[in-house]
């Protein structure tokens, strides 16, 4: 079955588990709606141990993360995170990644892809070009989890301060204990609401996890499996390598959290990024949300046309049912003429024929963004 | 005076008091209106408000200039400078300060300036930019805030230091912290702490365009938000307790201690947990030696906004933590609205006044308490109640926050502090004529200079004008961890060279960001943010104009964008003034590091911009040199000069602890040996002529380095082409050195005069000068006279072990350094 997170064994569910870039996780813990309703409307606690970790070291740390990554990793400070990819030399996506930089060192996150293959990239980069640089696997000896939703810094103030509300996203806060375990914590969540990630050794993984659980029982945090969360990421269109992203035929397609940096010396996919950019794409992602009335039990698949009248201007690359909008709501790759907000198309597929519109993102307005974490409270709120 | 004066502060002692409120023009009025929960708010009269929602404030009403000044003053005295002197003039006689004694040196001035002069809140530049009436002109100019200090120094007769501090809503209670800094350096014996702002239009329009204001008179912590602005002044008297004892001084109180910080969070809304307010809270209790259950009462910044009174609440509550009783906090902005550059010092005297008369100030204007705020605020009614000691806070625009204690004199000794020398460990510089050291040192050693024509910006003059100007500059490429597209050009140069200097002095981030302290020197601020909210103002009007540009008029803003993109979140500082600010910015923080421990280190910055809007106000002015006539270049103590030529530019020093860097193994400049300040504090704020308190300044600087003038090595100047600025630098100069051929260096020729920056970019000059063992060249377009020993023609090789840089304002405030060479410690 593959390598099962410490998570994951410690439920010992595998009922719930799924495969994530090699790992064996909680794909769903309860029901996927309850799940999402914790991302939310309260707070889930999220295992991300499929996460590759790589920590990149000398002289020649930034000039190797430069050399694979599309961001500008100079541009990252001391104690802060910058999400960006690594493309393939023809421009689509090899995986997601966040660059972090911890003044001694980076460390990149990586996610959509085996570790082990970013590893050997990192790897191949460093005999080929820059040599001056130290690659270290913590994969295994690393674990992340994530504790998402609303309410989850009110979680995190009672045992770090109120100072953690100030947290501003992508800031990493490192020297942080629970009782008797370090973790550092860094704000990059993907769900639109409060979101952080603790990483700490993987052999007290389950111990904060458990501690956690714990803590966070007055506030009725529970676990949550990838699915929901990769529905959160959607509704508030975060690129998502396990779905749409990974679809997608060049990283400009994706149409959204992408900036370019054209000084930038070369890295892998440059030219074709260039090429894009200069003779334009052909095609755009765009969110889509299906009439009112659409029965649950959908039948549309990823692939499925999208068409206007007659003609096939598309194809979807992620649907799903958002509980927030009680509506389905896609991603689809439209040709550049159809790509624009507020316009009727329809989808087609075995025995289907439903009409849906494009719509701007997010496709959610976040409780989050009516919380002022100085006066709201999960307790106040429920 | 040895390096390391002492282990112990010394007891400050508060022995005067001074203020002229909307709630009384003296000390007994404003306690009787606190007493009786009189507030000063009425509709505003000084201009129309008639069809906007915000029709509140609390100007001083029926206040006639006359019943205070002769005729010319009352004409041309700033109102806010007016203000700050009836109430300096009220401190002054409550202590029974003596002329001599004010005169002696040994007396200074803080004041804490926020908005600046009010300039008559009328419009002054004609619809093409021009400034057709010169008296217009002279009366924006006077609108610095350092004008308004100077005009205080001026008419008292105070000649020791003068600081303008201002961190916007906390200037006047940082002030407090840099007079206490001053005492305790041994730079004085007693400090006149002061702030002042009158009711000014562009305050009003700018929080009007960001929707901050309330409809009705503010209510701090209550069910209605927003904040209600008021204007007026306070003083108080500090001075040192065996010094007050010695001449019999009624003494009203004890300045316990002092606490600065930065958010380093968002350039206008407080941290939301307060955790900087809370730093800042701490760190006034650690240096008074006392414990927040010591605290009877807590004055707090209070104004009204969802944010602010949120954020400090909750950091009162981390003072506290769970289980320990909480004193009664409350507003005194209920009573005379958000006073600015006067709310710190009016709510500390609030606070010793009530305390004084076993009496808790009420909140005013409260209804309920808002979510989110749950102490006891002393709602509405004062209330008799006896306590020792308090606190009062403030938190300002760039998440600068500052916070003072009071208390009775007390006779338990204060607590210990660890004195440090200061070293000089990173420099950060942008000049027009290179960006870093490397560049910069290359372009001194060439003679090559940064003047040329202005494409900025249509000057009117046929011909064009000419100044220094900084070409090329990409910040992304200098630092390319900061995002600087959203911020103006001065705040890029800023920014730009504290990150530089940072990474020179600490290259891999090491430097703790809370024990990390910056002060930033400027003189005229952002002036092309400055023009566009005018021309906003102007064309749009109050309900329409943009709030985009209002921040950034805050001279704290710039502080706190530094402090967000370079992470410093230590004690921060905006101090303002004529030419060489940047001196004076030096000289203050360098006092401030040696005797606060909580900081490892603290960077100092200047920054200048060239801009349509001043750049034609000098010209009009005359104060600017025809390179039609004069020629393009700087002709720097040539007394046939027809003007200065400016120039733009920022530097960055990191100043460091000596045995922080020692132990972290710094590779330091030099050190800071001995700092010296006086003014000359003449009548309508000349300069004195002969430059005798210039020759004071340096001679103080060179008694603290325990120097003699013969160990002087090198001597840098701030000749601009103001013959009368340079004849009399050159006379202090020519007394002080007795005629040794000193090698003198000046870097105005090749940079233009910079007004705030060129005090750094001067000491940068020298520093590199010691390491590298050179004088650089003057570069002049005029003729130098034969005496001091102009390093001209060529580099002066040598080796350099002190220099002595030292400039002065326009105003006389005098300001010298001795940097010496770091002596190698026997193994």
């Amino acid at each position: 079955m593959g390598n099962l997170s410490k998570i994951a064994a410690y439920y010992g569910k595998d009922e719930t588990a799924g495969r994530r870039d090699g790992l064996v996780t909680l794909a769903v813990y309860d029901t996927v709606e309850k799940d999402y309703g914790l991302f939310r409307r309260g707070i889930a606690l999220t295992d991300y141990n499929y996460y590759g970790k790589f920590q990149v070291a000398g002289a020649g740390a930034l000039d190797l993360i430069n050399k694979i990554s599309f961001a500008d990793a100079a541009r990252v400070p001391i104690n802060r995170m910058m999400p960006s990819y690594i493309l393939n030399e023809d421009g689509s996506l090899f995986c997601e990644i966040f660059i972090a930089n911890y003044g001694d060192y980076y460390q990149i996150l990586s996610e959509g892809i085996e570790p082990e293959k970013v590893f050997d990239l990192l790897k191949e980069e460093t005999e080929r070009r820059v040599p001056d640089t130290f690659v270290t696997d913590q994969t295994e000896a690393q674990a992340l989890i994530g504790l998402d939703g609303p309410y989850s810094w009110e979680l995190l103030k009672e045992f770090m301060g109120p100072g953690i509300i100030g947290t501003r996203y992508l800031e990493i806060i490192p020297d942080n204990r629970l009782d008797d375990i370090p973790f550092t914590l860094c704000r990059a969540g993907k769900t639109g609401e409060y979101g952080y990630v603790l990483q700490l050794d993987a052999n007290q993984v389950t111990e904060l996890w458990r501690k956690l659980l714990d803590l966070g029982q007055r506030f009725d945090l529970r676990p949550a499996g990838y699915q929901a969360h990769d529905l959160c990421r959607m509704e508030n269109r975060f690129a998502n390598m396990h779905h749409e992203a990974g679809l997608a035929k060049h990283i400009l397609e994706l149409n959204t959290r992408v900036m370019v940096s054209r000084d930038k010396d070369d890295y892998i996919g440059r030219a074709a990024v260039e090429e894009k950019l200069d003779n334009g794409i052909e095609r755009h992602l765009v969110g889509m949300i299906l009439d009112d009335g659409t029965d649950n039990h959908l039948t549309l698949e990823c692939g499925d046309g999208v068409y206007s009248d007659d003609d096939k201007i598309g194809e979807i690359a992620n649907i799903g049912y958002s509980f927030t909008l009680n509506r389905w709501i896609a991603l689809a790759f439209l040709d550049t003429d159809y790509a624009y907000v507020g316009l009727d198309y329809r989808f087609g597929g075995k025995d289907v024929d439903l009409g849906a519109k494009t719509v701007s993102a997010p496709f959610i307005f976040n409780q989050s963004l009516r919380i002022r974490p100085q006066e709201d409270s999960y307790f106040n709120e429920t | 005076m040895p390096a390391v004066p002492t282990s112990n502060h010394r007891t400050i002692a508060i022995t005067g008091l001074g203020a002229f409120c909307p709630i009384g023009r003296n000390i007994d009025e404003l306690l009787r209106s606190i007493r009786l929960g009189h507030s000063g708010f009425d509709i505003i009269r000084s201009f129309d408000t008639e069809r906007l929602k915000i029709r509140h404030a609390a100007e001083i009403a029926d206040y006639e200039p006359l019943d205070y000044f002769p005729a010319d003053q009352a004409e041309n005295l700033d109102r806010t400078a007016q203000f700050a002197i009836i109430a300096a003039r009220q401190a002054v006689e409550s202590a029974d300060l003596s002329a001599e004694s004010r005169a002696s040196g040994r007396v200074a001035l803080v004041m804490g300036i926020c908005a600046g002069g009010q300039g008559g809140n009328q419009a002054v530049l004609g619809g093409d930019g021009a400034w057709g009436d010169e008296k217009q002109a002279q009366r924006f100019l006077a609108t610095a805030h350092y004008f308004q200090t100077d005009a205080v120094a001026s008419a008292l007769g105070i000649r020791g230091p003068g600081i303008t501090v201002s961190t916007a809503c906390a200037s006047s209670t940082s002030a407090l912290g840099v007079g206490f800094a001053l005492i305790q350096a041994g730079k004085a014996d007693v400090v006149l702490v002061g702030g002042a702002d009158a009711f000014s239009l562009y305050t009003y329009a700018g929080f009007y365009a960001l929707g901050a204001m309330a409809e009705k008179p503010t209510s701090p912590f209550s069910i209605h938000t927003g904040v209600t602005f008021g204007e007026g002044a306070g003083c108080v008297v500090l001075e040192r307790l065996d010094h007050a004892e010695k001449r019999r001084a009624h003494v009203y109180g004890e300045l316990l201690g002092c606490g600065m910080s930065s958010d380093a969070h968002h350039i206008t809304a407080p941290h939301p947990s307060g955790e900087g307010v809370h730093r800042a809270m701490v760190s006034a209790l650690q240096q008074a030696g006392i414990t927040a259950s010591e605290l009877g009462y807590i004055n707090a910044h209070g104004t009204g906004t969802p944010d602010n009174d949120v954020a400090e609440t909750l950091a009162i509550h981390s003072l506290y933590g769970k289980d320990a009783p909480i004193p009664p906090v409350s507003s005194s902005k209920s009573f005379f609205g958000h006073t600015l550059g006067a709310a710190g010092i009016l709510e500390f005297i609030v606070s010793l006044s009530a305390m004084l008369n076993d009496l808790l100030p009420p909140t005013l204007n409260f209804e309920a308490p808002r979510p989110g705020c749950d102490l006891d605020y002393v709602p509405n009614q004062a209330r008799e109640a006896h306590f020792d000691n308090f606190i009062s806070t403030s938190a300002a625009f760039g998440g600068v926050n500052a916070a003072v204690i009071g208390g009775r004199l007390r006779t338990r000794p204060r607590p210990e502090c660890v004195w440090d020398d200061v070293l000089i460990t990173g420099m950060g510089l942008l000049s027009p004529v290179g960006f870093g050291p490397g560049d910069f040192a290359a372009a001194l050693r060439t003679s090559r200079s940064g003047v040329e024509l202005i494409d900025r910006f249509d000057c009117g003059v046929v011909g064009g004008c000419h100044a220094g100007l900084l070409k090329g500059f990409q910040p992304r490429k200098l630092a390319p961890t900061v995002d600087t597209r959203r911020m103006d050009r001065l705040t890029q140069y800023a920014v730009v060279a504290t990150s530089l200097a940072l990474r020179d002095a600490d290259p891999r981030g090491r430097l703790e960001p809370s024990r990390l302290g910056l002060t930033v020197a400027l003189t005229r601020g952002p002036v092309s943010t400055q023009e566009r909210f005018l021309e906003s103002l102007y064309q749009d009007g109050i309900e329409r104009m943009s709030a985009k540009y209002f921040p950034s008029m805050v001279l704290s803003t710039l502080s706190g964008e530094i402090a967000q993109a370079c992470r410093i979140k230590g004690a921060n500082l905006t101090i303002v003034d004529g030419r060489t600010a940047g001196l004076r910015g030096l000289l203050v923080a360098r006092d401030y590091l040696r005797q606060n421990e909580e900081l490892d280190a603290l960077v100092v910055v200047a920054a200048d911009e060239i801009g349509a809007l001043f750049f034609r106000l000098f010209e009009r002015l005359g104060m600017v040199a025809d390179t039609g006539v004069h020629g393009v270049w700087p002709r720097p103590y040539d007394q046939d000069a027809g003007g200065v030529v400016l120039g733009e530019g920022a530097v960055a020093l990191v100043l460091e602890r000596k045995a922080h860097a020692q132990a972290r193994g710094a590779q330091a400049y030099a050190q800071i040996s001995g700092c010296g300040m006086t003014a000359d504090a003449e009548p309508e704020c000349a300069l004195e002529p002969q430059g005798h308190g210039l020759e004071q300044a340096a001679r103080l600087a060179l008694e603290e380095a325990n120097l003699g003038v013969d160990a002087v090595d090198a001597v840098y100047g701030h000749g601009c082409g103001d013959p009368q600025y340079d004849r009399r630098e050159l006379q202090a100069l020519a007394r002080l050195l007795e005629g040794r051929a000193v090698p003198m260096g000046c870097v105005v020729g090749h940079l233009g005069l910079a007004e705030a920056s060129c005090g750094l970019f001067s000491v940068a000059a020298a520093l590199l000068g010691m390491r590298n063992g050179e004088v650089y060249p003057i570069v002049t377009g005029g003729t130098l006279p034969d005496t001091p020993a102009f390093a001209g023609g060529g580099i002066r090789e040598g080796h350099y072990r002190h220099a002595l840089v030292l400039g002065s304002t326009e105003h006389g405030g005098n300001a010298s350094v001795v940097l010496s060479q770091i002596e190698q410690e026997s193994p």
